[in-house]
């Protein structure tokens, strides 16, 4: 979950990357009720198309999901941006810098842990290299040496990656499920909800930290990688939202998409093309067809 | 009637001649000289200093024509409401397209900060079809992977789609008309409008 800086990332839930266990639940609980009172009206079961569609989108709780969505773009713009601006303006990059390696050398553990439960014996390899390279030469993961120099250099290094629960359920067989909003977690689905509700568990450094602690530790994780995320992202995410006529469903799209992408890591059939050039063809064939007959 | 029979002949007379669109396989290395070529022709572009934002978005909406397969992106993002346009929405349509990428595209030159590209890798499916694997070099960020899936048809080649991280731009673009139309209540012309609107907006800023 805590991705890398790429675009379109804020919302991509490094909100909570570890936990929040208390959120999700009223989470859950809000979407219990609203789910009695606001859903969306399927589509008519013969227009095919429009059921496809529907279907696509995996969105059954979309009016409720909607008005999440402008709570927590409300919610942002009152605080998580203007904190994410000082932020960004108060440190220096080599800072921010730092600030970011730390927490992902924080995550490392759990990564390692995915990575095993995905049976991905190389990247667990990468995580065990990273994470020591980082804490012993990197003054406790605040330098991410194990890298290498990007990006001139980077066969030699070992690069960063991502893992947490909802990707390994992903692998396991687990699917989606609906596309949720979390009340200031942002996007997800009830797949992804439920790893960032449980992820904490498979989490070694959790059982390090003293009981009472441990929910004060994960929020504070959760709300350093959230704020340094959304620093990383100010500009990224308002090109998004003036571009969007519908910034709702473009950041629906964005979201599954690219966990889609996480899940897959890097490779197989997170691979629009043959689907996509078949449908323009399509489009061609049937164009001439009508010309033809005109 | 004979008329009628004529055209139709003339038609398809010249339908045989001209033949159906082709679309050739691509060989090994074509699609990757193609992006490469491009890629070097836009950071030429955008870090030329000495040209004004105007000219700049007039080369690119040039480049869109020529390098991108720009009206079976329009056909692929409107989706099945393309099928139910007629004549007079979707000429509307494509030509609003056109002006909704440029423009939105043509807001982003400023923010050009000398990033570079290397060609990752090439891959072609058994259509055909290529997918050029690059990669974003950005001074003091993490390289960022970009994949362009490029077709050929009439003899040249075109870019199908732009992949960054996993991300689809023609999809996300799908999801996001198709769910305006919606909430347009299906009305297509109501659409346009607000497409047209939105044109306007992203161009004035």
């Amino acid at each position: 979950m805590s991705g890398k800086s790429h675009p379109g990332q804020w919302f991509f839930g490094r909100f909570g990357g570890a936990a929040h266990g208390r959120g999700i639940i009223a989470a859950a609980a809000l979407l219990a009720v609203g789910g009695l009172t606001a859903c969306a009206t399927p589509p008519p079961a013969d227009d095919k198309e429009a059921v496809a569609a529907y279907r696509e989108a995996n969105d059954p709780l979309e009016p409720l999901n909607r008005y999440l969505f402008e709570v927590n773009l409300g919610l942002d713009r009152l605080f998580l941006r203007p904190v994410a601006e000082i932020y960004r303006g108060a440190l220096p990059d080599p800072a921010r810098e730092g600030v970011r390696n730390f927490m992902n050398n924080l995550d490392t553990p759990s990564i390692f842990v995915h990575d095993v439960l995905q049976g991905e014996s190389e990247r667990a390899g990468d995580s065990i290299g990273r994470f020591t390279t980082n804490t012993f030469y990197g003054v406790g993961g605040i330098f991410d040496v194990a890298e290498g120099d990007l990006p001139d250099d980077l066969e030699a290094g070992i690069p960063y990656h991502g893992e947490d629960l909802g990707q390994t359920l992903a692998v396991w067989g687990v699917g989606p499920g609906p596309y949720l909003m979390l009340p200031l977690l942002g996007p997800s689905n009830l797949r992804d909800a439920i790893g960032l509700a449980g992820g904490r568990y498979l989490d070694p450094l959790h059982y390090l930290v003293p009981r009472d602690r441990r929910t004060g530790f994960s929020i504070a994780r959760a709300t350093v990688g959230g704020l340094d995320l959304r620093a990383r992202n100010i500009e990224t995410f308002d090109e998004i939202e003036r571009g969007a006529i519908d910034f709702y469903a473009t950041v629906r799209s964005l979201y599954r998409q690219h966990r889609k992408a996480e899940i897959a890591n890097g490779r197989g059939p997170a691979n629009p093309l043959p689907e996509m050039s078949d449908e323009i063809e399509e489009d061609n064939k049937a164009e001439r067809v009508s010309a033809t007959n005109k | 009637m004979g008329g009628r029979r004529a055209v139709l002949l003339a038609a398809a007379v010249l339908l045989a001649l001209a033949g159906p669109a082709q679309a050739r396989p691509l060989a090994a290395g074509e699609a990757t000289e193609f992006i490469e070529e491009l890629g070097n022709r836009a950071v030429a572009m955008l870090s030329d200093t000495d040209t004004t934002q105007r000219h700049k978005t007039r080369q690119f909406r040039q480049l869109l024509r020529q390098d991108f397969a720009l009206k079976g992106i329009a056909r692929f993002t409107l989706g099945r409401y393309w099928r139910r346009a007629n004549a007079k929405q979707r000429s509307r349509y494509l030509f609003l397209f056109e002006d909704y990428v440029v423009n939105s595209y043509a807001a982003r030159f400023g923010s050009y900060g000398g990033e570079t590209f290397t060609i990752v890798d090439e891959r072609i499916n058994d259509r055909g079809r290529a997918m050029v694997s690059t990669r974003i070099n950005r001074k003091g960020g993490k390289p960022v992977v970009v994949q362009w899936h490029v077709h050929e048809r009439d003899s040249r080649i075109k870019i199908v789609d732009v992949v960054i991280e996993g991300i689809s731009m023609s999809m996300t673009q799908r999801s996001d008309f198709a769910a305006a139309i919606r909430s347009a209540g299906g009305d297509l012309d109501a659409f346009l409008d607000t497409l047209a609107d939105k044109a306007r907006k992203s161009a004035a800023e």
